[in-house]
């Protein structure tokens, strides 16, 4: 409305100023530039520094972060590395272990196959022994029963074949091998 | 009550009565009447067997024979001779449990030709 104003009166007054004019009021302007001085300075002082402080923190927590992080990566790059290295020692030593267990499981296998043979062998050799001393045993009995059978037929027959004169013969015969 | 009197004085004693002519039996009937007396007739076996003994020192033979048949003279007298005697008794005895031979015993010897003891022999040799 003021620029209208402005502009009006200006088509209707062209012998003022460059500043009239231009419809710049220069009381307004120099208020208007001692207010923005004043509002700069303001600002300079209590405010900008505020922002800057904050700024400054913020960015100076940026960077310690930055830091941080960049750190943390190092750490994180060594404890990988330390895990890396730790789980390469820790697959030998499995790899050692296993080996070992199976080296432990192969001389328990043979020892228990040596165990295994020799108590087969003991007891092939207890089996046979046993087995000896029944065939003697039944042969003792084989012996005892044959001479128990013998005898038994002997005296069977001799009794039923005994006649005195047999028995005459029997006792001439003993007499004549007493002399 | 009796003396103690040991078995070879009661054996010479019957010994010496037979061997001078006295009678056995009377000898014998005294020792068994000492023995039932003084309570030894558990003794009676070996007495009788220390009489033969001394009977046997003075010559006087006791022969026991055993026979699974009865003995004819012709075997007594084959027998008798087998025995050194100046006087032999035989006590003959038939047992068929010895099925045939002689056992001939005499104090301090034995002769046993029984088939008896020939397969008694037999069965000793088991094992």
């Amino acid at each position: 409305m003021n620029i209208l104003t402005t502009f009006a009166s200006t088509t209707e007054a062209p012998k003022e100023s460059v500043v009239a004019a231009l419809g710049i009021d220069g009381t307004l302007l120099i208020f208007q530039i001692v207010a923005f001085g004043l509002l700069t300075f303001a600002l300079g002082k209590w405010v900008y520094p505020v922002f800057i402080r904050t700024i400054d923190k913020r960015q100076a927590m940026i960077e310690e972060s930055t830091r941080a992080a960049v750190e943390a990566e190092k750490n994180a790059a060594k404890t990988q590395a330390k895990i890396d290295k730790l789980l390469t020692e820790a697959r030998m030593e499995a790899r050692e272990i296993v080996a070992t267990a199976k080296d432990e499981a192969t001389s328990m296998v043979a020892d228990a196959e040596t165990k295994g043979k020799q108590q087969a062998e003991h007891i092939v050799t207890m089996a046979r022994e046993s087995l000896a001393k029944d065939v003697i045993a039944a042969k003792k009995a084989l012996h005892n029963e044959t001479i128990e059978l013998v005898a038994l037929a002997t005296q069977k027959v001799v009794t039923g074949a005994m006649t005195p004169a047999i028995d005459e013969k029997v006792i001439t015969k003993a007499l004549e091998a007493t002399k | 009550m009796a003396n103690r009197l040991s078995r070879s004085k009661i054996a010479s004693y019957v010994a010496d009565e037979v061997q001078h002519g006295g009678s056995l039996d009377l000898a014998l009937q005294r020792v068994a009447g000492y023995l039932v007396e003084s309570r030894r007739t558990r003794e009676l076996t070996l007495v009788v067997r220390t009489i033969e003994d001394a009977l046997a020192a003075r010559g006087i033979v006791i022969a026991s024979i055993t026979a699974a048949q009865a003995l004819d003279s012709q075997l007594r007298e084959a027998i008798e001779k087998t025995i050194t005697a100046d006087t032999l008794y035989l006590r003959e005895k038939v047992d068929p449990s010895v099925i045939g031979g002689v056992l001939v015993e005499t104090p301090g010897s034995k002769l046993d030709a029984t088939i008896k003891r020939k397969l008694l022999a037999l069965r000793r040799a088991k094992i």
